[in-house]
């Protein structure tokens, strides 16, 4: 896959990043699992206050790149340009089972230097808006699979990230807490943050700036239709 | 010293949210702390002296998959927190600080009750014995996670590596390459056996320890670790 098939540019030109510079610039990455290659040339910019969907058939580089673009993954060809911080949400959530969620909050704000009050009433401000039971003392391992994604999300958006990187985040999510996602999502974008989803609900596409299709040429039939602001 | 001061901060988090995981897991505590109880109580059947060697080793192995197992119930989100400001390092230095407190204190109460049950010829290399195991141990654990970090292989590796030391006479030269020789010497010492000389023993330990982290450390940062490219240029 080239980079110029990778990606399909959606709507009005990015938003201005007044003299900055994107937050994230990848270009000519390249991965192969053994003999597949999974991204073959992908470029992806992402400027401030722009949403950008990553799109695709399973399997086809959406979560490498996600990872890749987070640092988390390495590509075998390509370099990444990131500037301001990242707040990764992974697919999976990469929680301490044996934790609670305000001790997640105290570990993870740790990173940033917060105090454990100051990380703990910051992340529960977040968990609130994500409509997360806040004071449920249980361990991670015995919340729900939405409830765990919750804290998942919020623990991306702690510390006031400029760029997010969210590899479908609403995995299991009731219908008013999805709706409610997408909802935040814009107010991110007006808030000047950037955000890359890696997304299969193509219903909301039109509340994304650009979509990014990995989908393969050769299998490109299939692609989902174009879609933007 | 700002630096120094934030570097203590995070360090002393993961060690309290390590510990936290740690207690809450009742059940693998309660086996941890029952096996070389088991060990040290069926040899004790046969000789009392003996078994002092049986419950080093068993604290040991309960002690290095402790570490293990800490390690790799931390592997999906430790990629994260170093992506966000930890230093892998810290994570290190935080877990291994933990579990070398609380295998210290396990491996005195055995130690004490082992000089109760075993009358020791000498009961300074008794505690010389059990205290030595916990750094060893957890250094072992540390080390086979970050080289291979799947619960069924790294369990083999310790469970291998010790009991080839469970299996072995005492005078066995193999004994003088693996990792619980000095731990293995003193408890022959407190048995009133023919030993190893000390300063050898504590000097081999340290070595072991050493090695060991420095692998656990190169291996776990190499995992965790997050690839940075420079800022995008700005906009022309």
């Amino acid at each position: 896959m080239t980079a110029a098939s990778a990606t399909t540019a959606k709507g009005p030109a990015p938003s201005p990043d007044r003299g900055r510079g994107p937050l994230l610039a990848a270009s000519g990455i390249v991965k192969r699992y053994g003999v597949k290659h999974v991204l073959d040339g992908v470029d992806l910019t992402v400027h401030h206050g722009e949403v950008v969907a990553l799109v695709g058939e399973n399997g086809c580089g959406k979560t490498t790149l996600l990872r890749i673009c987070a640092g988390i993954a390495h590509p075998d060809a390509g370099r990444v340009e990131v500037r301001g911080r990242i707040g990764y949400c992974p697919q999976e959530p990469g929680l301490l089972e044996l934790l609670s969620a305000d001790e997640h909050l105290a570990l993870f704000g740790a990173a940033f230097g917060l105090s454990r009050k100051a990380a703990i009433a910051s992340g529960r401000r977040l968990l609130e808006e994500l409509d997360f039971p806040v004071g449920d003392r249980s361990v991670s391992k015995d919340l729900s699979g939405g409830t765990r994604q919750k804290l998942n999300l919020a623990l991306a958006l702690l510390g006031d990230p400029e760029l997010l990187l969210l590899d479908e985040p609403y995995q299991g999510f009731d219908t008013g807490s999805y709706v409610n996602f997408w909802d935040h999502v814009t107010g991110w974008r007006a808030a000047g943050r950037a955000t890359v989803v890696v997304t299969h609900m193509l219903g909301e596409l039109s509340r994304v700036d650009r979509v990014v299709d990995l989908t393969h040429p050769s299998r490109r039939a299939s692609a989902p239709a174009e879609a933007g602001r | 010293m700002t630096e120094v001061r934030a570097f203590l901060q995070r360090t002393l988090i993961a060690a309290e949210m390590q510990g936290r995981q740690l207690l809450r897991r009742r059940m693998a505590l309660a086996i941890l702390v029952a096996l070389p109880v088991a060990l040290y109580l069926a040899m004790l059947t046969q000789s009392r002296e003996s078994a002092i060697e049986f419950g080093a080793l068993g604290m040991s192995w309960s002690v290095a998959c402790a570490a293990l197992f800490a390690v790799l119930a931390a592997r999906e989100a430790e990629p994260r927190l170093v992506l966000i400001g930890f230093r892998p390092a810290e994570l290190i230095l935080g877990r291994f600080l933990l579990l070398l407190v609380g295998g210290t204190a396990f491996a005195a109460l055995v130690g004490v009750a082992m000089t109760l049950a075993s009358s020791p010829v000498s009961v300074a290399a008794l505690f010389g014995s059990c205290l030595l195991v916990p750094p060893i141990a957890v250094s072992l654990g540390l080390a086979v996670a970050a080289v291979l970090p799947h619960d069924l292989e790294g369990t083999l590796v310790i469970i291998g590596l010790v009991g080839i030391q469970l299996a072995l006479s005492g005078g066995a030269w193999v004994n003088g390459i693996l990792p619980m020789n000095g731990p293995i010497q003193l408890a022959y010492l407190a048995g009133g056996f023919p030993a190893d000389p000390v300063g050898l023993m504590l000097v081999h330990s340290l070595v072991y320890v050493v090695a060991l982290l420095a692998i656990a450390a190169a291996g776990w940062s190499l995992r965790v670790r997050v690839r940075r490219g420079r800022p995008a240029a700005p906009a022309q």
